[in-house]
């Protein structure tokens, strides 16, 4: 069982972001999706968050089709994305933020809050419990009472990857995770991902850095003006001609 | 947005270690018999009369503080629902005879009706915009008070006698109720906001699309808790016709919305004591500075200024500034543990 994409196609007027695109993401594994700037990739993102509803197509998550469904009914079904640009609640602390991402599943309403029922607070004990523990496991326990704003990009980027890993959510779309990270932070998140797969969380991540991506993906897909153009391991991946041609070629310092 | 370059103050929704959390609630458990137990021991009916108008402004300031310091949404109406649930409780007793306790629940329904009527076309707007709509609404329910008269009293207004309607016995004990009913009303705020349900506030009103995006139903939180505002202040609307027995438009304007929204200020923004400390400042210091005559406004209007220029998070922002300057610096090593 998988996240299946099957035929998608988007055209934004008489642009066409996504040509007839099919490609599995497999539970449990890393796939990455690749390609030049313009290529789509954020599209497809949308497309499968529920952001952009598909032109054409089918997106089905372990059978069930989810074309189209509004982003909290995707989030339900188990999908949680990250964004490229880093969102922070001013008001609230790293722990707060990613207690709210759980908010949705903790069973916390209007009504029982009212009557501040034994039941929230135990929901919330617990919330408290998954959000530190899901701090641990992303390094950034000493982290839990600074602002997000506070603290450096690529610990944002963190908190944002504990944020889609607290709303419980089994697959994880991460859009450039590893986007303005240095050296040594795309290597300890390289490490989290390779953590994240080993717990069964399903990735799928854009990613503009190849080494990164070469060095962790299970699968690749490249994509180029909306249409696949490659799909395979590593590897394959990087030995493929029309890849080198359109995409590695351009940079010939890759690893 | 006006809410998010204002430094705000929040009390709670944060993850406390135990020990704090259990004290706070014994402070305010305590604090609340008090409150409800002050007529008591007021010395004078003046000065009880003036702890009645700090909790009439503080149940409507608590409005607010819901509204504003927890979603964002900037209500410049709020005397709008004040006047529904005052007009409906006294036009319910006085013209058609409906006994205190109906009127009161109908007067309280229907200024929920009205926010939850006004909130869905005002969902769409933010910011500026909101503040410009439920001004609007202000001045519409302000205006129909005048124009309505043959149901409003016009200008006039309504009288309510206390002995009449509600009886000399609960009359007398009508402070207590009074007390009663702003306590309650801080615990239902409190309540509503301490936990996941308080945090989820604070995000959507800081990020609405972030919140959205970690399943937070931004527009259903929004449109129920304006409805539970506009709820309090039409609570708070009943208090005060049955607190001065007469109901009149001028009551009910613009300059309500307004001094509502400076208690809040005042008091800190997302706080829910603040906003019964506020009212006790917009009630008492007045009092305080009668002895200046004329200059009780300039004076009392430089206080205001002092205090929005540095105390940007109102008094309780002010005050926990300063115990966290008090208190020695161990409080990171302490989270590490729990």
């Amino acid at each position: 069982m998988s996240l299946q994409i099957r035929g998608v196609t988007k055209t934004f007027g008489g642009n066409t972001a996504l040509s007839d695109v099919s490609f599995d993401v497999p539970t449990g594994q890393l796939t990455a999706l690749i390609g030049p700037n313009g290529a789509g990739k954020t599209t497809m993102f949308n497309c499968i968050a529920g952001l952009h509803r598909p032109s054409e197509g089918t997106v089905l998550l372990d059978g069930r089709d989810i074309t189209g469904l509004a982003p909290a009914k995707v989030l339900d079904a188990g999908i949680a994305r990250t964004f490229q640009l880093v969102r922070s609640f001013r008001d609230l602390t790293v722990i707060e933020t990613i207690m709210v991402a759980g908010h949705f599943r903790s069973g916390q309403r209007f009504g029982n809050s009212l009557l501040a029922l034994p039941s929230v607070r135990r929901s919330d004990a617990r919330l408290e419990t998954e959000a530190r523990e899901t701090l641990r496991a992303l390094g950034l326990s000493a982290l839990a009472d600074k602002r997000v704003h506070e603290l450096p990009y690529g610990q944002q980027r963190l908190v944002e990857i504990a944020k889609a890993l607290m709303t419980g959510a089994r697959t994880l779309l991460l859009d450039e995770p590893a986007a303005g990270l240095h050296p040594d932070e795309a290597l300890a998140l390289r490490g989290i991902l390779a953590a994240l797969r080993a717990r069964g969380t399903t990735i799928l991540l854009v990613e503009h850095n190849m080494p990164f991506v070469l060095s962790i993906a299970d699968r690749v897909v490249v994509l180029e003006f909306g249409h696949k153009i490659a799909e395979g391991t590593p590897e394959e991946i990087s030995q493929d001609r029309r890849v080198i041609d359109s995409y590695l070629g351009k940079e010939p310092d890759v690893a | 947005m006006t809410t998010t370059s204002l430094r705000t103050q929040r009390d709670l929704a944060r993850p406390r270690r135990h020990g704090s959390r259990r004290a706070l609630f014994s402070a305010e458990i305590v604090a609340s018999i008090v409150v409800i137990l002050l007529p008591a021991i007021v010395p004078s009916a003046y000065q009880l009369r003036l702890l009645q108008d700090v909790a009439i402004w503080g149940v409507l300031a608590l409005s607010l503080t819901l509204v504003l310091g927890y979603t964002g949404q900037i209500s410049l109406g709020q005397a709008a629902f004040y006047a529904v649930g005052a007009y409906t409780a006294v036009i319910l007793q006085t013209a058609l005879g409906v006994p205190a306790p109906l009127a009161w629940i109908a007067a309280i329904l229907l200024g929920m009706a009205l926010a939850y009527a006004v909130s869905l076309p005002l969902l769409r707007i933010h910011g500026h915009f909101l503040a410009l709509g439920t001004l609007a609404l202000g001045l519409i329910v302000e205006t129909l008070l005048v124009q309505l008269a043959p149901i409003t009293g016009g200008h006039d207004g309504i009288r309510i006698p206390g002995s009449v309607y509600l009886g000399e016995w609960v009359q007398l004990r009508f402070p207590y109720i009074v007390l009663g009913v702003l306590v309650a009303s801080y615990w239902l705020v409190r309540n509503l906001t301490q936990r996941s349900a308080g945090r989820a506030f604070l995000a959507l009103r800081d990020d609405p699309a972030g919140a959205a995006a970690l399943g937070i139903p931004v527009a259903r939180y929004k449109t129920t808790v304006f409805m539970i505002g506009g709820g309090l202040a039409a609570t708070a609307g009943v208090l005060y016709a049955h607190h001065t027995q007469v109901v009149t438009p001028e009551t009910f304007g613009f300059a309500t919305s307004i001094e509502v929204l400076l208690i809040v200020v005042i008091g800190g923004m997302s706080s829910r004591i603040g906003a019964v400390l506020g009212a006790a400042v917009v009630v008492f210091f007045p009092e305080w500075l009668e002895f200046l005559q004329e200059a009780e406004n300039l004076v009392f209007g430089l206080l205001v200024l002092a205090i929005l220029l540095f105390l940007p998070g109102g008094i309780v922002g002010g005050l926990r500034n300063l115990v966290r300057r008090l208190r020695p610096r161990r409080i990171t090593t302490e989270e590490g543990v729990s």
